[in-house]
């Protein structure tokens, strides 16, 4: 009779997937820890964590820590090395999966040696400081976020660095390779927040551009300073590579809207740090780079036609009320990955990481609060927007609902002309439930506030933006399954138009006013 | 060589036992330390501690430290344990240490050891470690980079005597500074005159980039332009151990593009060439890597190599 834990680990091996390492096909018996099971059969894998048997009841993912292994087969457990490989967008590679690995292989206390074997390659050692054994070995390869998709597919990486979401054709490859639907809720996890800014060299006296300006100077329709309100003299443009995904977000989120493309006369740059050198030295240039790689060049606000004005900080970049946002994701395939793999990704999400994640220039995730009474611009801008379609007795409605809470920086927001919500915006719902979980906001009320785009007449707007607000709520109850929901109460409200971030002259701007808000009371 | 006058001068006034003693370490700060030549020489009236810029000597043998010559002890401490070792020049053999900031953030090492002439000096301070060794007087002096606003510097001798002394370097915040110690391996065995295959190059993308440079050991860069914060400078220690490439700063500069190069040889190709990167952080001690590069094949001899993305940018902070 097997006993429960093995029980268990039998029912496992039913949900377990492809495993990892090299499959030399050798003998081994697995006896459960009390003695009152064996299980026989040629050992596939061992992933530092799961032994993977072929046996006569075909075969069996075992959880090592319920069994003892006995054989010729047997690994040895000590000398278990987890070796995986990323691959992808060399700005996050950089800078940001070095810094993380060390700071992961210092919590472990184990010690670390970077082997860098070339220009775009290296390969991380973690080994145990006491005696010397290797306990992982990872790789990082530096290129795109395309190339990293490619790897993936492959087999030649574990995990895809990607400042994008995966493409169809990508999906697709991927899910031929044996990958599964890379699409799926776990399969990719937004690490960081970046952004796509126009930049200009410091002594450059333009501060702000509106979207359509940005269109015109990129599409080369508007070629002189003379015409933005400067000094005359040739306007110079620098953009990131056409096929990078600096370069996919500007032309899907600011030429296409406007029907243009980009000018022939731009300089393409393949490094955005030698973009923003060439920028830095040019008062007559203007470029495209990413929030976190702006050199010494200054940023560009967007202004809109109704004046108010999104600046790339990392408040804005934190709750997405920038619109030009570039999530950093990770993407994993539906496979085992070694154990410590598993705990590499999982550390992602620590405040250690956090930290990591601010020192190496980009924008972590961790949930802010900013009171009502420091949101002085978007009052602003709601009582210059009322009138009209928002009588006052809706925004004092507004004040008195949001009066004395704070908004938290996890912000929801969908996919263009849909109500699926975004990457970063999911990654949001998992997060803000496993706060819930923790007991975060124990005690206190978090309401769940929708707003709308001013396309279309209040009423509907509103009674939209109560929709999604409701609908954020109900995926956040889902996803907080350990949550007791009698120690915080989560309620909805919505005011449509009422509170505008931006203006609604661009489809972005109304992209970023159709959002759902947090605040905590 | 003139110096050696004046330090026999200090050498006698010490033997004499003028000298308040210094077992403890204790910090110095050198307010005009770059003003006056960081020569040994008898201290004022004033408790040593707090003469800027004197040497203090600093008893460092097992032996002294048991007889319990605190902080407080007084002159007639030296009375009771005389140093009757002598040097072959007739110094006696107390090794003494000095370490005070100078401009630049930097730490000026003075050690004397008159009975070990020629030994070993294993010196470290917040990560960095440099075996050098101490002339044919017993003497070693150098000018490290400070890692650390207030930390540790120690000298070390093979036979487990360390001295050590707490510096306090009082303009660490106005820099920002990577050093890289190319690791000479013991296998190697050659004296110094092997150049590491690759090179700290450190190109300062300044407000113009026009007149933003290439800072390199063959082009370093000068301290005048560092103080007034208008660019950095790039200094080389050769130690036992390896060389270490020192890359500071002023912190408010802008960014700077870190990169490692060389080019491919007959004698470096498809080595692995080791190394260490130490990077002062804003708070707290200095953020230590250890590295092993992997020079390209033989059939890339004549190739140059330019490392980019191994050490991150120096920039100016935003979030």
């Amino acid at each position: 009779m097997p006993n429960r834990p093995f029980r268990a680990a039998l029912a496992a091996a039913a949900v377990a997937s492809l495993a990892i390492g090299p499959a030399v096909a050798q003998d081994v018996t697995l006896t459960s820890r009390d003695g009152t099971v064996d299980i026989s059969g040629t050992l596939q894998s061992y992933d530092g964590e799961f032994y993977r048997v072929d046996t006569v009841y075909g075969p069996l993912t075992i959880d090592g820590q319920g069994v003892i292994c006995n054989g010729i087969g047997c690994p040895d457990l000590e000398a278990f090395v987890a070796e995986f490989a990323l691959s992808g967008s060399a700005a996050m590679g950089q800078v940001l999966l070095p810094a993380l690995v060390d700071a992961f292989a210092r919590q472990r206390g184990l010690r670390l040696l970077r082997e860098v074997l070339d220009e775009s390659r290296s390969r991380f050692v973690l080994s145990d400081p006491a005696t010397g054994t290797d306990q992982a070995r990872i790789t990082l390869r530096l290129s795109s976020s395309e190339e990293g998709f490619a790897d993936l597919a492959a087999g030649e990486a574990d995990l895809a660095l990607s400042l994008r979401e995966i493409g169809p054709e990508e999906l697709s490859v991927a899910a031929l390779a044996g990958l599964g639907d890379l699409s799926g809720p776990r399969r990719s996890l937004v690490l960081a927040l970046d952004a796509l800014v126009p930049v200009v060299a410091a002594a450059n006296p333009l501060r702000a551009l509106t979207p359509d300006e940005l269109a015109a100077v990129f599409a080369g329709e508007v070629s002189d300073w003379s015409a933005l309100g400067g000094a005359e003299g040739p306007i110079s443009l620098h953009a990131p590579a056409g096929d990078s995904a600096l370069g996919q977000l500007f032309a899907e989120e600011v030429l296409a809207p406007f029907g243009k493309t980009m000018s022939g006369q731009a300089r393409r740059h393949a490094d955005v740090a030698d973009l923003v050198d060439a920028v830095a030295d040019d008062p007559g240039a203007i470029g495209l780079t990413a929030w976190s790689e702006m050199g010494n060049t200054a940023p560009l606000d967007l202004r809109g036609s109704c004046g108010a004005v999104l600046a790339a900080e990392v408040a804005t970049l934190k709750s997405e009320d920038y619109p030009l946002s570039l999530p950093l994701m990770l993407y994993s395939p539906a496979r085992r990955l070694p154990l410590l793999a598993r705990e590499f990704i999982a550390f992602f999400d620590s405040s250690a990481a956090e930290l990591v994640i601010r020192r190496a220039g980009f924008v972590d995730q961790g949930i802010d609060r900013t009171p009502l009474a420091r949101q002085g611009a978007r009052l602003t801008n709601a009582i210059l927007g009322a009138g009209g379609e928002v009588p006052l007795e809706e925004l004092q409605r507004l004040a008195r609902a949001l009066r004395g809470a704070e908004r938290l920086s996890t912000t929801f927001r969908f996919e263009g002309g849909s109500s699926d919500l975004d990457a970063q915006s999911r990654g949001n719902v998992a997060r803000l439930a496993q706060a819930i979980e923790t007991g975060a906001f124990d005690g206190r009320q978090l309401v769940f506030v929708g707003f709308s785009d001013g396309e279309g007449g209040a009423m509907p707007n509103r009674a939209i933006s109560r929709r999604r607000a409701e609908a954020v709520r109900k995926a956040v109850r889902a996803e907080a399954h350990t949550a007791d929901f009698s120690r915080l109460k989560l309620t909805v409200d919505a005011f449509g138009e009422a509170l505008p971030m931006a203006c609604d002259d661009s489809a972005w701007g109304r992209r970023v006013n159709r959002r759902v808000e947090l605040w905590l009371r | 060589m003139q110096i050696f006058p004046r330090r026999w001068a200090a050498m006698a006034v010490i033997a004499l036992g003028t000298l308040v003693s210094g077992t403890l370490p204790a910090p110095v700060v050198a307010g005009d330390a770059g003003a006056a030549p960081h020569l040994p020489r008898a201290p004022g009236a004033g408790r040593a501690g707090f003469d800027p810029g004197a040497l203090l000597p600093l008893s460092a043998r097992p032996a002294d430290r048991a007889e319990g010559a605190g902080d407080n002890a007084g002159p007639g401490d030296w009375a009771r344990a005389p140093e009757r070792r002598l040097s072959p020049y007739g110094m006696p053999c107390r090794e003494e240490l000095s370490a005070v900031s100078a401009p630049g953030a930097m730490i000026r090492l003075t050690l004397f050891a008159p009975c070990r002439a020629g030994a070993t000096v294993r010196i470290e301070h917040a990560g960095l470690v440099l075996e050098m060794p101490t002339d044919s007087m017993g003497a070693l002096r150098v000018d490290l980079p400070a890692l650390v606003g207030l930390g540790e510097l120690s000298a070390g001798f093979e036979d487990g005597t360390r001295l050590a002394r707490t510096v306090v370097v009082p303009d660490m915040g106005e820099f920002t500074r990577v050093v890289v110690l190319w690791e000479r391996g013991a296998a190697s065995g050659d004296e110094g005159v092997g150049e590491p295959p690759l090179a700290l190059h450190a190109r300062e993308v300044a407000r113009t980039a026009a007149k933003g440079a290439d800072l390199w050991h063959r082009q370093p860069g000068n301290s005048g332009r560092l103080l007034r914060g208008q660019g950095g400078r790039m200094t080389v220690i050769d130690a036992d151990n390896g060389r270490a490439e020192v890359y500071t700063a002023p912190r408010r500069l802008g960014t700077v593009r870190l990169s490692l190069e060389g080019e491919v040889t007959q004698a470096n190709c498809s080595q692995a060439v080791p190394a260490t990167v130490l990077r002062a952080a804003p708070a707290g001690g200095p953020e230590r890597s250890a590295l092993s590069l992997r020079m390209p094949g033989c059939a890339r001899v004549g190739e140059y190599l330019r490392l980019k993305s191994v050490l991150p940018d120096l920039k100016i902070a935003r979030n």
